[in-house]
This record gives structure tokens, sequence and C-alpha cells, in this order.
């Protein structure tokens, strides 16, 4: 079974160059950090890679696996859907750049 | 989440990356601070934090801090040079200290001045009064608020401004961002804007530029910077004179606007009870304002008594049609009648509202304005007149309008001598009295500049008295400076000035954080905790909150340093005034509330203690220090008796017959002595009188600063993530520039600029937009070249280069000075 993630909000997508997955996961459950692994960008580098440091997710960022904040998750198996939707967020970046986007958002 | 051998927690704590203390849940996973988040359970921010708060975790982590005291080896000082710091021990770099600021207070206190900007615990700002200097050298000073705080005390007793987006549906703002990138309390402004918005709240923005306010706005409003008083009084004269639609029944019953005035500029009082006489129209006789026969009081007109306030303001106003004030502001009079008349009907006056079974008039109109609008040459005339646009219609401190927002607590308001509003600025000195003096004692001159802030805060005129105090009249030259988390050379004007006399002073102790344009002037630094392993307590100008804030570490501290408070306690203890400074911390706590909690005066208190007295003092026994850390903050909602008309129907001023009172002490101290000093300021009516940047044709462009929501202080840029976020952004690296005025010069975007003022000058790179008036160009300051790795190489331009410290900019009320500059530009 393939699993089709899609990198929802533009942060890192931009950044560095996410957009979708195509995930072969055979039913299997993946941790998250395994699952960040997976999610490759153009230039070959993983999900991982750009948001984890030092074992846990940048503070600076927050990700959301299918609408559950990954700080949440981290080092718990998680099971996708057929079609999973990652948000990743950078967090000071989407602030800064407009308490319009926030407003907008009604957060 | 927690599993075994892993200590997981969320600690709440208090930000203190701006002023205003926004609650925190700090998240900490096995001593490691990993993430920091707005905390739900506070009822100011309701769980949002700004990209600042966000990023305050970089401030904890910065490889840059001081990590143990240090002391200069290079003894040059200016502009780049590196300190060279030494490292050494607590106890030498204290008693270095010890013995350059006891030497000087045995032979003349007031030789140390003092820069003091920490925010979150004020009360560090007595320890030069414990000291025996009355001297501040601060960038806030006379920056931000020096005369918008004191128009705002004498109205009502408040020290800042909010409009109530609880129930306002048209909003003016002007020269200000609040709810969209700076001001009070910006979090959980930001979200109390955002449900005005939906509700349906009109917005509208005048500002030279298109700000993030502006950008979401109904409608933006492109104005000459400095002309914004002028626009409030073309408002005015709309509502007065054309439309005659303004609050009778406020200004009658509310306000001193029927009080006569005489001859003198001064009411005409009732000799025994000094109460000030009203004209009565039922029987065309004067009586005191409150006499039980009053009838019909008269606003308008001309009586053989006095003439009623109201009239003095009218007579002023008649001189301020839209034509007049579209030629100074550049807004076409359509739009200021327009708008004029969208405010007043708005306002719905009449309209009343029932809060919790209390009857409240309802004015859903208001006039908000900050530093932009008010920070000019003539800033108190400014300030005048934009509350009074206000007053009018009646909005002041009721549902829907413009709020008085305290220090903290409750509004300063109490009835003077005459039983309405004591109508004074805010005195945190109970001996000061408004009283000219001379020679004067303070740096800052706060003896012939009496109404502003200037009494903690001093400011820029410091710049001018340390560098040639004779000059000035001092009979002392100051020696030594004394910085906390202040950084004058980069925030003051006229940066030239202002590095010469930070090269004068002989010795310099800073305590900071990490380095800093001042700080690199230092010759020894006591480095202190970041506000993630330090204690304190903070409420700040919260509009729609009560209580302390609190902030406790959420990690140990990672370095050899310590907490400012209890720096400031040591070197009192060894420069031998205890006692003093603990009647400041007594006094600032509120200790004496429950006299068993007061700090004995030769014993020396850390902290912790101080707090655990303070919240026990003022909350009750049962409010252990213990017990507030598990609560997390003491910040509660203000009840609808506390945010709207708390003082009942105590009379507010339209017109601000202490000013007249002032100038006549003036007047008579500068005639006695034969000084020559500018009154123009002191006045009891608004007018609006041009700045120097309005009569300076050598230089085209007006230039503006404005604030985002990422910068704070002046340590923003030193945040890693911050920095990244402000070099990718669109407008803050750059100078902006209105594309037609660009093309005129023959500039292009993102061509590298040279701006040159009277009074600096510097390199920039242009970004050509539609987004700003054509006459300005804005920036935001960026531009450090400290030693701080990150903040140093950020690039950008720092404004201040570019205006004046001299008191021909300065406004000689309050010490505001002029904050915009005139410039011209050229291809670099």
């Amino acid at each position: 079974m393939r699993v089709k993630i899609t990198l929802a909000s533009g942060d890192l997508r931009r950044s560095f160059g996410f957009f979708t997955n195509d995930i072969e996961v055979n039913g299997a459950e993946y941790t998250v950090e395994e699952l960040l692994r997976k999610i490759r960008a153009v230039n070959g580098g993983s999900l991982a890679e750009a948001l984890i440091d030092g074992g846990r997710i940048s503070p600076r960022y927050a990700v959301f696996i299918d609408g559950m904040n990954v700080e949440a998750l981290q080092g718990l198996k998680t099971r996708l859907k057929d079609e999973g939707r990652v948000v990743v967020m950078d967090v000071i970046a989407r602030i800064a750049g407009g308490w319009c986007e926030w407003q907008d958002l009604g957060c | 989440m927690s599993s075994i051998g892993i200590d997981d927690r969320w600690i709440p704590s208090q930000c203190y990356m701006c002023i205003h203390g926004c609650g925190i849940l700090a998240h900490v996973v096995n001593g490691v601070l990993v993430k920091i988040e707005g905390n739900p359970d506070d009822p100011d921010n309701m769980g949002k934090l700004c990209a600042k708060g966000n990023a305050g975790i970089m401030k904890l982590y910065d490889q840059s801090r001081f990590k143990q005291p240090l002391v200069r080896v290079n003894k040059q000082k200016g502009r780049g040079v590196r300190p060279e710091w030494e490292k050494v021990s607590w106890n030498e770099a204290l008693g270095i200290v010890e013995d350059e600021l006891g030497k000087i207070r045995r032979k003349d206190p007031r030789k140390l001045v003092t820069s003091i900007a920490e925010f979150q615990r004020m009360w560090c700002w007595g320890w030069p009064l414990a000291y025996g200097t009355p001297n501040y050298f601060t960038a806030h000073g006379t920056y931000c608020g020096s005369a918008y705080h004191p128009v705002n005390a004498m109205t009502d007793g408040s020290f800042a401004t909010f409009p109530d987006l609880n129930y306002c549906n048209y909003l003016i703002m002007m020269g200000a961002s609040d709810g969209f990138e700076a001001h009070l309390h910006l979090s959980g402004s930001a979200k109390r804007m955002a449900d005005a918005r939906r509700r349906g709240m009109k917005l509208v923005v005048v500002d030279p530029r298109l700000s993030v306010a502006a950008a979401k706005a109904d409608e933006w409003v492109p104005i000459i910077p400095g002309t914004d008083g002028a626009f409030a009084l073309g408002m005015m004269y709309v509502l007065m004179v054309e439309l005659d639609k303004y609050d009778r029944d406020f200004l009658k019953n509310n306000t001193n606007a029927p009080c006569l005035v005489g001859p003198d500029g001064l009411f005409v009082r009732d000799r025994n009870t000094k109460k000030p006489y009203v004209w009565d129209l039922a029987d065309n006789t004067a009586k005191p304002y409150d006499d039980p026969t009053l009838v019909e009081p008269a606003l308008k007109g001309e009586y053989s008594v006095g003439t009623p306030a109201f009239q003095l303001l009218l007579d002023e106003v008649m001189k301020w049609t839209p034509e007049k004030v579209s030629k100074i502001t550049d807004v076409p009079s359509k739009t200021i009648r327009r708008i004029a008349r969208e405010y007043v009907d708005a306002a719905q006056i009449g309209a009343t509202i029932k809060i919790n079974g209390r009857e409240y008039p309802l004015r859903p109109a208001c006039v908000q304005y900050y530093r932009g609008a008010q920070s000019h040459k003539h800033g108190i005339l400014d300030n005048m007149a934009l509350k009074l646009i206000n007053t009018v219609i009646g909005n002041i401190d009721v549902p829907g309008g413009h709020l008085g927002v305290p220090v903290y607590g409750q509004l300063a308001i109490w009835p003077g001598e005459d039983g309405m509003h004591h109508g004074m600025p805010i005195n945190p000195i109970e001996k000061w009295q408004f009283e000219p003096r001379f020679p004067p004692d303070s740096t800052h001159l706060i003896e012939f500049v009496p109404v502003g802030q200037g009494h903690f805060g001093g400011g820029h005129i410091s710049a001018l008295t340390v560098l040639e105090p004779q000059k000035y009249m001092l009979n002392y030259d100051p020696e030594a400076l004394f910085i906390l988390h202040c950084n004058a050379p980069y925030n003051m004007p006229e940066t030239r000035r202002v590095l010469k006399a930070m090269e004068k002073f002989r010795f310099i102790v800073a305590i900071d954080v990490y380095p800093s344009e001042a700080s690199d002037y230092a010759d020894v630094i006591l480095p202190d905790h970041t506000y993630l392993e330090s204690w304190s307590m903070c409420e700040s100008e919260a509009p729609f909150v009560i209580g302390p804030g609190f902030r406790q570490p959420v990690v140990k501290p990672l370095y050899d340093t310590r907490d400012a408070t209890d720096i400031c306690t040591e070197l009192a203890d060894r420069l031998e005034f205890l006692d003093r400074w603990n009647n400041v911390l007594n006094h600032f706590f509120e200790l004496y509330k429950k006299p068993e909690y007061m700090l004995e005066p030769d014993k020396k208190y850390g902290i912790e203690e101080i707090l655990d007295r303070y919240f026990r003092a003022n909350f009750g026994d049962e409010w252990t220090l213990e017990r507030v850390r598990e609560k997390g903050h003491m910040v509660r909602l203000r009840t609808p008796e506390e945010l709207y008309l708390p003082y009942g129907r105590l009379r507010i001023p339209v017109y601000y017959e202490f000013m007249q009172s002032v100038k006549y002490k003036m007047e008579r101290f500068f005639a006695e002595t034969g000084l020559k000093w500018d009154l123009s300021d002191f006045r009891p009516i608004p007018t609006w009188l041009e700045s120097p940047i309005h009569r300076d044709s050598e230089y085209a462009l007006y230039a503006i600063n404005y604030k985002s929501a990422l910068h704070a202080f002046s340590d923003s840029t030193a945040n890693p993530w911050l920095r990244e976020i402000m070099l990718r952004h669109p407008e803050i690296p750059y100078v902006l520039i209105h594309s037609e005025t660009a093309k005129k010069l023959g500039l292009r975007d993102g061509e590298k600029v040279r701006i040159t003022s009277r009074f600096g000058e510097g390199e920039a790179t242009i970004k050509t937009t539609e987004g700003i008036h054509p006459s300005v160009v804005a920036m935001t300051n960026m531009g450090h070249w400290c030693q701080h790795p990150i903040a140093g190489s950020a690039g950008g331009i720092n404004h201040n280069i570019f205006l004046s410290a001299g008191l021909d900019y300065t406004d000689m009320a309050t010490g505001v000075f002029e904050t915009a500059a005139k410039v011209n530009i050229g291809r670099a």
C-alpha cells in the first residue's frame, strides 16, 4: 500500500523543496521520526534532517501529521490514512510574517 | 508525555522579549528548554505568543552571552572598538565597581549617571535614588511616550490608552499599530483586534506608511509626518463647527469644559472652596461647578466673570479648517470631512449600554495614537489634540471608546483640592512639585522640562549636558555611567553626539546579558541571568487585565551569572546604602501594606524572598511563592466596573489648566534668572506648531522609522531566529521609498543609496513601493555595530543617526524629541 503524503503549509515547501511524497507503508506503523525521514525533499534530503535537531523537532517548527501535533507524538507509532497530510509550520516566520495571516486564521 | 528517565515538564512563566510580559509555558526536557508557547491560562495573551516570544529560547542559548564577570583590557573606547575582555571573579568585579562608585558617592553622587531600561524589574529604576543621584540617561526616556504619558495622566490618571475592542465599531489609528505590530500586549491585542474586525469594526489607519495595520484596514490615509495633531484639529473643526455634533452632556457634566477661565488663563475659582465657577444660563449667574442650583451650564459665550473653557477650545478649533489642515497634512479636505463625519456618526452620541446591570454611555468610536503621531517637536500639543478628538465625543473610559490604561493596578485618578480630577502628570517622586529650579540637579534637566517622564528616564538631554555641563548650568561634571539593560548609543537620537558622551565617562559598569553598543563601552561587565533563568513579577500597561505576571527560572542558570536585583542589592550593601535600597524595595513592592513583611534596613534579601513577601503582603498570607509558582501568574480580567468609568463622574479636563500654571512658574523663574527658554509648548489648549523638519527645505524627504512585530528593545536583531526572518522579510532590511519619488531621483529598486541629514549619514538599499507617502522614506531599526556577532553583522541602517538631540528639536514641556528626520538621498 502506498500512502500519499501532502506537505501542506508553504513554509518548508518553499524553503527546502518538499512537495508531495508517495510512501510505501505496507500496512506498517511508523514512528513520527521514521515517517519524517521518509519524506524527501527535491534535493534528496529528508524532512527529519531539516527539522530534527538533537533528536527532537526543533522548537522553531511545529509539525502536524493528520492534525496531530508531532510534539505530542514523538517516539510514538502513528497510523497513516490512505492520504496523509503533513503540515509543517515555521512558527517564527509564520507569526512574524504577519499577524495578518494569524488573524485571518482567527487564531 | 513523561517516560521513565525523562524529566519532561511545562513550566509557567512570563515572557520578556518585550515589556509587556505575556504568560508563557516553557517546555523543559531533562533540563533543556525545547519550546516556548503562550500560556492559555493567562487571560492577557490567551495562549498566543508572538514571534519574539517564540524565539526567546535563542536568547537563553545565545553563545555570545556574558558567561562570567569581565573587566576591560583595551582602554581605548569608540565605535567598533573591541573591549578585549578579561575574565575575573565576581568578588574582583564587584570590588572594582565598589571602589569606583564609592569614591564618586563620597565626593558627589550626582556625578554618577544611570542608564536603566529594565522594564520588568522596575524597582531597579529606584537604585539611583538610593545611591543618591537623580540622573537618568536612558533610551526610552524621551523617545516613546514622554509627551503621551503626561497627557494621559492629566486626562484620566492613565499611563497609556487603548481602544475598547469589546464594543468599538469605528477605530481611527494614527501613527500606531496596536493589535498588528506594536504597542500594548501585542499577542493578546492581535487576538482582540481580529475578533473586533470579524465583528465588523471599521478600521481607518492614518500613517505615512502602509503598515501591516494599514494593509489590513478598510482605509489607509497617508499623511505628512508630524502633522497628526493638525489632522485631529481639522476633525474637531468638522465636528464642532460644521456639524455641531459633540457630546454636550458629557462635556457639561463630566469635564471642566463649562468652567470659566479668566484673562490669566486660570479658572475663576471660589475663594474658599477653590471650585471653578461655571455660567448658569438659567439665571445668568456664575456658580461653582457643583452648585445644587445649577441648571444649564454654558459651554459657549463670553461672560463678565470669564469664558467657558469649551469656548476657548472652540476659538482655537475655528482656526483649523479642513482646507488649511489639508495643506499641512496632505490629506484631502474632503477625506478629513468624511472621516470626521463617519467617526461622529459611529459614536452614537447619547446611546447607553447596560453591562452587568449597570448603565454606561456607549460611544463605539475611538482615535488611537502612539509614537508616530505624537513623538515630535511639539508632542505635548499633538497629544492634547489627539486626546480631545476623543473627549469631545464623550468616549473617554466608556464602552466602545478610548480607554485609559494604568501602568499597573488602577488609574491614578483622584480629586484635587477643587473636587475635580487633579489633572497632573503622574509623579514618581513625591517631593517633585513641578517647580523649575536653578541650578538644575539632573543631567536630563527635569527641572527645566518639568512635565515629561524624565523623572524615570531622562533621555537624550543627558547626552547634551554630559558633554557640556556648564553650558546647561550643571554645577558638577558627570564621571561614571551605570548601565542596566540599556543601549543608549544605539537607541538615542543623533548617534554621533551620544557616542561622544559615552566616551566622556571615565568609568562604566554594565549589567547585561550579552554585548550591545552600550556594553562595548563598559569597563566592567556584571552578567545578568536571562529571563528564563530568573525570578520576577511584572504588570505593565495591560488594557484588559489586572494583576502581575510571574517569572520563575525554567532552567538553572547556564553560566556564572547573577540576578540583576541581587546585583543591585550587593552593590547597595558594599556602597553602604542598603537601608535606602531596602526602602525603595519596600515602597515598590508595597510591603508596607503588611509591616511584618517589610525588609529590615540592614539585611540583604534575595529576589526570591522579596517576591515571597510581595505576594503575601499584597494577596494574602496564603499566597506563598510556592503557591504562585504552581498557579503561574496572578493575572485576571478586569471587571466592567474596573474598566469603564472607574472614577464615576469625577470631572476630567478639556482645558489643561495645569499646563498654564506650570507655564507661569516657568516664566517667573526664567525672568528672575535671566535665562532664555522656549515656553511655547506650555499651553492649556492645543494648537499645531511647525517642527523644524517642516521648515527645512534643504533636505527633500522625511525619514521615519517604524516598529516591526519582530523588534523590541534593541536586541531582537541579536536573536538568530528573528534575524533570519528580518533578513528574509520583503521590507525590514531596506529603506522604503515611493516608486515615483525613486524614479524622479533616478534610483532603481534594490539600489544602494547614501542618505544624509544635518546630523548624520549612512548607506542603505532601497525598496520601491506604492505603500508610502511620496515625501517620506521609512526604515526600521537595524544597523547594529556592536560586538555581538549576530546583531553586529545583520546590516541595515539605524534611523537614529539622522535625528537631532538638540533642544531646538525637543518639546520643551516634556522633553520628547522630533522622531522624524529630514534627509536627502542619492546613489551611493
